[in-house]
């Protein structure tokens, strides 16, 4: 045992005591104990002590055993309680025993106390836990009970004798409530009941035997009187071990279920029934427009199945002309929630590949847990588009024909008249639905209308011309198309009228045409006639017929209108006239569209004169078959024109040497323009060399007077190099009146560029002072074909110039690369420069720059080298800023 | 012995012309522009001046023009040796108050001789100028 045991002794003997705790030792019982020997230390013991078990002496001193029985009972009777005690007779005992004593030991026999107490503390403890068990037992019974009674199911249990076992309230009271109703009709409500019970059992016994079987099972029960009840019944079969002693039952009222269940499907029943019948269609679509629902009505309107359907996003049947303004509207639906939304015929694709105009209303109803899409009804509108575009077209066409359209009814008055009838009488359409026929056509009177009425009305249609008079009282000519109609029940004359005022102007102008064209043709001095195809003569002008008068029978001009031109053409190649022929052939071709216009000149001397005619044949425009053949007499032409002829040649000639006289008149004034430059450059350049020689000779004629050879010998020096200058100077010259006259020409050949320019640098190192130096920097390839003369020329030029600005010292550098397809040829100085203004000039002839007036120069040196390059096929540019420096730059082919 | 600045830019020709006027005697200044000109004058007071008209940096019509406007210089008679030749060019020179006007190319006597007629003038103009200053005085 886990606890030391709690026992109270009774006991006022302390050798029977010690006795009995000697007999407990022994048997190693482990214990705590409190003794007590009279009522009131005993009440307190128990209370506090709270003992597991009492062992008490029979007889006391101031106490008894019975009466610590008495109180043991009152406080605490679940505890053990043993007499222990000298004598006690076996009535005694058993009369103990039966109220209530766990057991009782004899002094003598202490040796059997031990396991007296074990067994009682046992049994107390087997007592106790089945009394706990027994107490939950109760409560969960209680618990179960509440639970089942407090349900409005009605629940209860049968024996298989089918004998109510037990029952809830809920079902009791239902006996109670419908035994009400029935006692009525019997004696007590005891009776009602078990008459109710007895006709349940009639209802149930199947089902309780089926549940008596094993069967596990749920029934619905459908009561129509008195009023609609539907019950649900389940049986669950109660078992005691293998055996079936009854069955539990359960029956709920799910009447309000049902009839739910009944309204939704009737519900469900009137909405397909709507949504599958008619024309329109249902579609819920999710937010990007596929299909959650399709109404299966989609296959009449687009052929799809409603799995087609389903599978088939909205946008891609949409006509690609609608799509903008559909996916717009569509954004304009999902931003707009429960708001209804009707679109605009669209374009869809039906299946079998045609567009089908469909009218829709949509409304988001995504945020509906019910629906979650949202909802297009849409229908097919292609016919009724189809007949509306059509009215519209017609009511268009008749707003705006140009025919007044006027509906009159059989006594003349205008029921309704269109917008051309308005304007062509100057009325508005309030004016004119007001007045009859007379009023705007003064040729029908009131008795004339009628008249033409009943015409009508037996013709049907009728066709006139009459006048309309306009509001202003303009009178205008018509054309009226009148047709007769009845439309509902009563007669119209429908009419379509067109003002002709233009058409009649027209036919007065082709009148007066005709008459201008006669007078036109006939003024002409051709004579001119119209055949048709087969050669009629269709007709002709004056000359025609004042030559035919005057020249019958000759030939190709007859006369009379009627007559066949071509019998008149084969008559007369019979008779040998070769130029018929020719003009047969020729008008046949014209005729028949070969060629579009002949022309033909022939001879027809006459006996007293030579003369010439010249035929041209025309075909009509508009694809009418005739053709214009018109001769004419060209004898005066030809004499004047032989006599042109000869006199053409001078002028020829003539006008040729104008043209030479003044190209030499033009060469003329550029080389007098030459010459005053040259004189006025000579002036200053010449003047210079030669007022050195002048004074040189003057000063070698002194030197030869003292014989000074030094001095002589310096000075012829000199004059030699100031005849040089002038040299140069003329050389210039030269070159450009050779060049003037064309005499240079380009003749390259292939020659060691880099040589080439080495020797000329050289030989310029020889006339540059000695501060200044010619560098060479070569990076092309070096054999190149060029004109060496006039490259020479060109590049001592640039030279001589970049040493002469230059100013008596720096570098001057020659570069040569090679870019592309070019050889490109720099000479770069760091002389005084060139403006911007003088670069525009500086190829000019005799140009000077303003910066190098007192530098001695001809002005011809740039350009003769412009001509130059211009001769190699190449191009020279510049760059120079003033005092910085000059560089020219020859580009020349490779 | 009578100074004389040449002032010519053409090396050759002042070379020359120095030389012929040394063999006749006189004390030769050379300027190869009218600047370098015009400084020399103002140093050495020259009794003549000869200068071309077409130079660098300052030509002929500005060198007189300067010389002009300097009281020192005023009274130097100056002779334009030009290969300017035209009338208007002439015209222009003595306009400008030039002494004389030689055209290139000249005769050596030709240049001597007009040296000679304008340094007399001015001996006589200073000796009158002189005794009129006397007579005052």
């Amino acid at each position: 045992m886990k606890n030391k045991i709690k026992i109270l002794f009774v006991e006022h003997d302390d050798f029977d005591l010690y006795l009995i705790k000697r007999e407990l030792k022994k048997s190693e019982l482990n214990y705590q104990e409190v003794a007590v020997e009279n009522e009131e230390d005993f009440v307190i013991q128990l209370n506090s002590f709270k003992p597991d078990i009492v062992l008490s002496d029979f007889n006391l001193p101031t106490f008894s055993g019975l009466r610590a029985f008495e109180i043991h009972q009152q406080i605490n009777p679940n505890i053990p309680f043993i007499f222990v005690s000298g004598i006690i007779g076996e009535e005694k005992s058993i009369e103990l025993i039966k109220n209530g004593v766990t057991d009782y030991v004899l002094k003598d026999k202490l040796f059997s106390l031990s396991q007296k107490i074990n067994r009682a503390l046992r049994e107390f403890e087997e007592r106790e836990s089945k009394r706990k068990a027994d107490l939950i037992i109760e409560f969960e019974r209680n618990n179960l009970k509440g639970l089942i009674n407090n349900t409005n199911d009605l629940i209860w249990s049968v024996d298989t004798n089918f004998n109510l076992i037990t029952s809830n309230k809920a079902f009791d009271d239902f006996l109670e409530h419908i035994s009400e109703d029935e006692s009525a009709h019997t004696k007590t409500k005891k009776t009602a009941k078990k008459g109710i019970y007895s006709k349940l059992l009639k209802r149930f016994r199947t089902y309780y035997r089926r549940a008596f079987n094993g069967e596990v099972f749920t029934e619905i029960e459908y009561i129509a009187e008195p009023v609609e009840t539907w019950t649900e019944i389940s049986f669950y079969p109660i078992r005691q071990g293998n055996k079936i002693i009854g069955t539990a039952c359960y029956s709920r009222d799910i009447t309000n279920i049902k009839q739910n269940e009944k309204q939704i499907k009737i519900n469900e029943r009137r909405f397909r029934a709507l949504v599958e019948s008619g024309d329109d269609s249902v579609v819920i679509l999710n937010a990007n427009a596929f299909p959650l629902y399709v109404s299966p009505t989609i296959e009449k309107i687009l052929g799809y199945t409603e799995e087609e359907a389903l599978q088939t996003g909205l946008f891609s049947l949409i006509h690609e002309n609608d799509a903008t303004w559909a996916k717009e509207f569509w954004k304009q639906i999902l931003d707009n929630p429960g708001v209804p939304f009707t679109a605009k015929p669209c374009r869809m694709k039906h299946k079998n590949g045609t567009w089908r105009w469909m009218e829709g209303t949509l409304t988001n109803l995504l945020h509906d847990e019910a629906i979650g899409g949202i909802v297009d009804n849409f229908k097919d509108v292609t016919e009724r588009k189809k007949a509306k575009d059509l009215l519209l077209l017609t009511q268009f066409g008749v707003e705006h024909a140009g025919d007044g359209i006027f509906w009159l009814n059989k006594n003349g008055k205008i029921t309704n008249v269109n917008n051309a009838g308005c304007l062509s009488l100057e009325y508005s359409m309030e004016e004119l639905l007001q007045l009859s026929v007379p009023d705007i056509d003064p040729n029908y009177s009131k008795d004339k209308w009628d008249k033409h009425f009943i015409e009508l009305s037996k013709e049907g249609t009728l066709s006139f011309e009459t006048v309309h008079k306009t509001k202003s009282g303009r009178i205008i000519p018509v054309d009226v198309r009148a047709n007769y109609v009845v439309f509902d029940g009563a007669e119209y004359n429908y009419a379509f009228v067109r003002d002709i005022s233009e058409r009649k102007k027209a036919e007065d102008l082709i009148k007066k045409s005709e008459a201008f064209n006669r007078s036109l043709i006939d003024s002409l001095s051709s004579h001119i006639a119209v055949i048709d195809q087969k050669g009629f003569i269709i007709t002709i002008n004056d000359a025609w017929r004042n030559f035919a008068k005057q020249n019958t029978p000759n030939g190709l001009i007859i006369a009379d209108i009627g007559s066949n031109y071509f019998d008149a053409c084969n008559s007369s190649i019979k008779l040998g006239n070769q130029s018929a022929a020719d003009v047969l052939s020729g008008i046949n071709a014209v005729m028949n569209e070969l060629i579009p216009f002949f022309y033909y000149e022939y001879d027809c001397h006459s006996p007293s004169e030579q003369r010439w005619f010249a035929l041209r044949v025309v075909k009509f425009k508009d694809d009418i078959p005739m053709v214009i053949v018109a001769h004419e007499n060209i004898t005066d032409l030809r004499r004047t024109k032989q006599e042109r002829d000869s006199t053409y040649k001078d002028n020829i000639k003539l006008q040729k040497n104008e043209l030479e006289l003044s190209k030499a008149l033009v060469k003329e004034k550029d080389l007098n323009e030459l010459k005053s430059r040259f004189v006025s450059m000579a002036s200053h350049e010449f003047r210079r060399p030669l007022s050195t020689i002048m004074s040189s000779l003057s000063l070698v004629k002194k030197y030869a007077d003292a014989s000074d050879l030094e001095n002589q010998h310096k000075h012829i020096i000199k004059i030699k190099k100031s005849i040089n200058n002038l040299t140069e100077i003329l050389d210039d010259f030269l070159s450009v009146s050779k060049l003037e006259e064309g005499k240079i020409v380009n003749n390259p050949e292939e020659t060691n560029l880099k040589q080439f320019i080495e020797d000329i640098t050289n030989e310029m190192q020889l006339i540059a002072t000695n501060e200044q130096t010619i560098s060479v920097n070569y990076s092309a390839q070096e054999i190149v074909s060029f004109d060496k003369k006039l490259l020479q020329n060109i590049i001592i030029n640039l030279i001589s110039n970049a040493l002469k600005f230059s100013i008596q010292k720096g570098v001057v550098e020659v570069i040569v690369e090679e870019k592309e397809n070019f050889i490109n040829i720099s000479v770069k100085d760091h002389g005084i420069g060139i403006s911007e203004e003088d670069q525009k000039h500086l190829f000019t002839r005799f140009f000077r720059g303003h910066n190098a007036t007192h530098i001695q120069g001809t002005g011809l040196g740039l350009n003769i080298v412009a001509k130059y390059a211009e001769l190699i096929n190449a191009t020279i540019s510049l760059e120079s800023h003033l005092n910085e420096g000059t560089t020219f730059c020859l580009k020349m082919p490779k | 012995m009578k100074k004389i600045l040449l002032i010519e830019d053409n090396d050759d020709l002042r070379e020359n012309t120095a030389e012929i006027l040394t063999l006749a005697n006189y004390t030769v200044f050379t300027a190869d522009n009218g600047k370098i000109g015009v400084e020399i004058a103002l140093k050495e007071l020259p009794d003549i001046i000869i200068c071309d008209i077409m130079m660098p940096i300052l030509d002929g019509y500005g060198t007189l023009h300067l010389l002009s406007k300097n009281p020192i210089t005023v009274n130097i008679p100056f002779i334009f040796l030009t290969a300017k030749a035209d009338q208007i060019d002439f015209r222009k020179g003595m306009e400008m108050g030039a002494d004389d006007y030689i055209t290139k190319p000249f005769d050596d006597i030709q240049l001597l001789n007009a040296i000679e007629v304008r340094l007399k003038k001015k001996m006589k103009f200073s000796k009158k100028f002189k005794a009129s200053m006397q007579i005052r005085n």
